[in-house]
C-alpha cells in the first residue's frame, strides 16, 4: 500500500491505543480494513521497552520512592498509588501535559503506546441490567440504549481472548463469565466472606475477577503470553503478558495482520468534517517532537483517546457544520461527567488465624459487589457501592531494637492481620460536572487545554457515611478491631475512573452516541472509550469498553459493507 | 544466632558484597546533603537499629549510604534542615536524658534510650523526627538489602500464589 501510504489514506484511524483503542486495533485489522493508531505517548512495545521489569528490590536507586524533584515537577501524579519509581516512566508528567482546573481533579495519564493498559488495576467486574437499567428507574442522567443482553456476548468474546480469572459467584448484581481459575482469598478475606455470607443477605465478598492468565489455554500461547507468576509487579510491565494489557495482547495481534500502521509520538488535533461529503474524513495530527502537522484520512475513525482526551478532541474538532465541536449539536459535549468516589477508607485489625501465611504475590484484591439499593431503594441516596478489600498479615515491630528486631523481621507468621478496605462508589453524571477548552491557552502543540469543573454532592457525601456506617459495622460483628476510617478528602480523578462526556442515549436530542457508540451526527466516528459513558455504576469500568470496542467495531464493519458509512 | 541460620548465613555469603537500595550511586557525594560526622551518626544510629550479631548489621550492608540518598533526594531542603538540626540536638538529648555521652552508651542502653526518644513521645519533636526516620529507613533500607532477600528467600518470581498457607515455624 506504498502509494496509498504517500496519501495517508486507511480504511479505519484509531485515535489512541490504550485499552480500548487497542481492542479496536485488533478488531479492525482482523477484519481485513488497514487501520491507523495515533498514538500521543512514546512507543512502547512489550518486552523490549520495560526498563524496570526485572530489577530485584536493591536495585532501585530509592526503594520505590519518588524523588522530592520528580514530586515538586509533578503534584497530580505524585498522588497517584502507582506513580513509583520503577513506573513514573510510563505515566504523563504534570509539567509537560498541563490542563486547567476550576475544581480540583486530578488527571492521571499514561504517556504512551498501550495507554494505561500497563498501568491499570486489572480488575474485570462486568456489568448487570441492575446497572444498564438504573438510570431510567431512578430518574437521572438518560435511559442506557443497551441492555445487558445487548453485551453479554460481547463480554465473553473480549474474556476469552484477554485472560480474566475469576470464581462463577452467581451474584444477580455482577455476573459470571468465561473465567480461567479464580485467585485464592488469603485467611483472613476468607474469614470475613464467611462471617458476611452467614449474617447478612444479599452481600457477598469475592475474590475480584481479574484480567490474569491463570490458566494457559492456546489462545493466550498464540498472542505470546504465559501464566501470571505472582510477582505483583505489574505497573513495570510484565514480562510474562501474565496480565492483559495492549501492548502484551492485541497490538501485537493486530500488528500480525498486516494491516496496522502504529505511529506513536502523534498527537490528534482534532477531526476533520467534510461539510459537502457530509461525514469525518480524517484527523490532523500534530507529531509531538517537531510539531508538525499532518493529516490522515480513513472512512471511519474510532475516537479512544482516554475519556476526558476524546472530549477534548471531539471540542477541539471545529467546523461550519459542528461549530460547538464535532457532533454536539444539543451542546451536551463534555457535559455529564462522572467517576467513581474513591475517598472512603477503612483499616481493622484481626488477632486470629495466627497459624496462617500467604505464598507468592497475588496481583489483586477481594471484593464486594453492590449492595445498596439493588432490588429497591432503600436509603437516603440513590445508587451505591462497591468495596475492595485485601487482607495483610502484620508484625507489631514498633517496640523491638537490635537483635530482636532483626528476628522480627525474619519471621514468617504474623502478630495478626490487617485489613483495608476501600469505597468504589457510583456518582451521579450531573450537566453542572463538565469538561470544557480554554480556547485562550494552548498547550505546546497548540492544543487549547481542557478545563475541568467536576466535583462531588450531597448523594456522594450521603454514600460515603453509609459505607463508614455499614463496613464498619460488618467489620466488628466479624471479630475486628481497631476499625479506623478515613475520607482521603482526594479530588476527583484520582480513582482513575473519569467517565462521560460524548454519553450514549437513544435520543439524539440528550445524548451524542447511538447504541452502536455512534455519533447520532457523524455516522462514520465512533467513540467506546470511558467518554461513552451515560452512568458510570461501581465496577472498574475497563472490561466494558473493551467489550463495547469489539461490539461496536463488528457493527461499524457491517455498515461499511452496506456502504453506509 | 541460631545454629540453621548460621549454616544459612555461611551458605549465602559466599561472595560478601551486599547490595542495597542506592548503593549503585554512592559516589554521587555532590548532590549529599549530610557531612561526614552527621553521617557517621546516622550511621551508629542505624547500626543501633539494626547491629551486626553475627549476621550483617546496618552498617556492614551499608545502609548508611541508602539513608544518606533517600534524605538527600527524596525529602525537601526545609526537611533536611529540621533532619540535620536534629543529628545536632541528638547527642545533647542523650545526655541530658541517660546522664551520659552516646559514645559511652553499650548497645543495649544506646537502644533503649533511642527507643525512649521514639515511642515515650516526650522530649525535643527535632530529634524524635530524626530518629524515627532514621529507623523507618534503617528497616526499610534493611528488608530491601540484598542479604536480608535473600535470607528471606524473596523470589523475584514466585510462580504461585496460595492465599492460607499454614505457618512453619521459625527457624530463628
Amino acid at each position: 500500500m506504498g502509494e496509498r501510504n504517500a496519501r495517508h489514506e486507511y480504511d479505519a484511524i484509531v485515535i489512541g491505543s490504550g485499552i480500548s483503542g487497542g481492542w479496536a486495533a485488533k478488531e479492525l485489522t482482523e477484519k481485513g480494513l488497514k487501520t491507523l493508531v495515533l498514538e500521543r505517548g512514546k512507543e512502547v512495545k512489550h518486552l523490549k521497552d520495560y526498563p524496570t521489569t526485572n530489577l530485584m528490590p536493591w536495585e532501585l536507586q530509592h526503594a520505590g520512592d519518588i524523588s522530592f524533584k520528580e514530586k515538586q515537577d509533578n503534584p497530580i501524579l505524585s498522588r497517584c498509588y502507582n506513580y513509583k519509581e520503577d513506573s513514573k516512566h510510563f505515566f504523563a508528567g504534570d509539567k509537560d501535559h498541563p490542563y486547567e482546573q476550576t475544581k480540583p481533579f486530578d488527571w492521571i495519564r499514561g504517556d504512551q503506546v498501550g495507554g494505561k493498559s500497563l498501568l491499570w488495576a486489572r480488575h474485570t467486574q462486568r456489568w448487570s441490567d441492575f446497572d444498564f437499567t438504573g438510570p431510567a428507574r431512578d430518574g437521572y442522567a438518560v435511559d442506557w440504549p443497551i441492555r445487558y443482553k445487548d453485551i453479554a456476548p460481547w463480554y465473553s468474546y473480549v474474556e476469552t481472548f484477554a485472560g480474566i480469572s475469576g470464581n462463577k459467584d452467581g451474584i444477580d448484581s455482577l455476573p459470571d463469565g468465561e473465567f480461567l481459575p479464580p485467585m485464592e482469598l488469603n485467611c483472613v478475606e476468607k474469614h470475613f466472606k464467611d462471617h458476611v455470607a452467614k449474617n447478612y443477605k444479599n452481600r457477598h465478598v469475592i475474590i475480584g475477577r481479574c484480567a490474569h492468565i491463570t490458566e494457559m489455554k492456546p489462545i493466550y500461547a498464540q498472542q505470546g503470553r504465559v501464566s501470571c507468576q505472582y510477582r505483583d509487579l505489574c505497573r513495570r510491565g510484565c514480562p510474562f503478558g501474565g496480565y492483559f494489557s495492549s501492548n502484551a495482547s492485541t497490538l501485537p495481534w493486530a500488528e500480525k495482520t498486516g494491516n496496522l500502521t502504529l505511529l506513536p509520538d502523534a498527537i490528534v488535533h482534532s477531526v476533520i468534517y467534510d461539510d459537502k461529503a457530509g461525514k469525518a474524513t480524517g484527523v490532523r495530527v500534530i507529531n509531538a517532537k517537531t510539531n508538525a502537522a499532518t493529516e490522515y484520512f480513513a472512512k471511519i475513525i474510532f475516537v479512544n483517546a482516554s475519556a476526558m482526551a476524546t472530549n477534548q478532541v471531539l471540542l477541539n474538532s471545529l467546523s461550519p457544520r459542528f461549530p460547538q465541536g464535532l457532533g454536539n449539536d444539543n451542546g451536551l459535549l463534555g457535559k455529564f461527567i462522572a467517576f467513581h468516589n474513591f475517598r472512603g477508607k477503612i483499616s481493622a485489625r484481626y488477632n486470629g488465624l495466627l497459624d496462617y501465611t500467604t505464598e507468592g504475590r497475588r496481583p489483586g484484591s477481594a471484593y464486594m459487589p453492590r449492595f445498596r439499593n439493588v432490588y429497591k431503594q432503600e436509603t437516603d441516596f440513590l445508587r451505591g457501592y462497591a468495596v475492595s478489600l485485601a487482607g495483610r498479615g502484620v508484625n507489631d515491630i514498633a517496640a523491638h531494637w537490635g537483635e530482636t528486631l532483626k528476628n522480627e523481621l525474619a519471621r514468617k507468621d504474623y502478630d495478626g492481620w490487617s485489613i483495608n478496605a476501600g469505597l468504589m462508589g457510583e456518582t451521579i453524571p450531573k450537566e453542572t460536572n463538565t469538561v470544557s477548552l480554554n480556547r485562550q491557552q494552548n498547550d505546546k502543540w497548540g492544543i487549547p487545554l481542557l478545563q475541568f469543573n467536576v466535583d462531588y454532592d450531597q448523594n456522594d457525601e450521603a454514600m460515603l457515611k453509609d459505607f463508614f456506617e455499614q463496613v464498619a459495622e460488618m467489620l466488628e460483628t466479624g471479630g475486628f478491631t481497631d476499625i479506623k476510617t478515613r475520607d482521603t478528602h482526594q479530588a476527583p480523578g484520582l480513582d482513575i475512573h473519569e467517565m462521560g462526556g460524548v454519553r450514549m442515549g437513544n435520543d439524539p436530542q440528550t445524548s451524542l452516541l447511538n447504541k452502536w457508540n455512534q455519533l447520532h451526527a457523524c455516522k462514520n466516528v465512533f467513540v467506546t472509550d470511558g467518554a461513552c459513558m451515560t452512568s458510570t455504576s461501581t465496577q472498574n469500568p475497563s472490561l466494558t469498553y473493551m467489550a463495547l470496542t469489539a461490539r461496536a467495531v463488528d457493527y461499524a464493519f457491517k455498515e461499511l459493507k452496506k456502504q453506509n458509512l | 544466632m541460631k545454629r540453621r541460620e548460621a549454616i544459612r548465613y555461611l551458605f549465602i555469603t559466599g561472595s560478601a558484597v551486599w547490595l542495597f537500595p542506592a548503593c549503585g550511586s554512592s559516589s554521587e557525594n555532590a548532590s549529599q546533603v549530610l557531612s561526614i560526622s552527621e553521617l557517621d551518626l546516622v550511621t551508629d544510629i542505624a547500626e543501633t537499629v539494626i547491629p551486626s550479631t553475627g549476621t550483617p548489621g546496618a552498617k556492614e550492608l551499608g545502609i548508611q549510604h541508602f539513608i544518606h540518598k533517600m534524605i538527600s533526594d527524596c525529602r525537601s531542603a526545609a526537611y533536611q534542615k529540621d533532619f540535620i538540626a536534629g543529628l545536632h540536638a541528638f547527642k545533647d538529648h542523650i545526655k541530658k536524658n541517660t546522664g551520659n555521652n552516646w559514645a559511652a552508651l553499650t548497645t543495649e542502653d544506646r537502644q533503649r534510650a533511642l527507643n525512649g526518644i521514639v515511642l515515650k513521645n516526650g522530649g525535643n519533636k527535632t530529634v524524635q523526627n530524626c530518629v524515627k526516620e532514621i529507623r523507618e529507613l534503617t528497616i526499610n533500607g534493611y528488608k530491601s538489602s540484598e542479604y536480608y532477600l535473600k535470607i528471606q528467600d524473596y523470589k523475584l518470581v514466585p510462580g504461585h500464589f496460595y492465599g492460607c498457607v499454614k505457618v512453619k515455624k521459625n527457624i530463628v
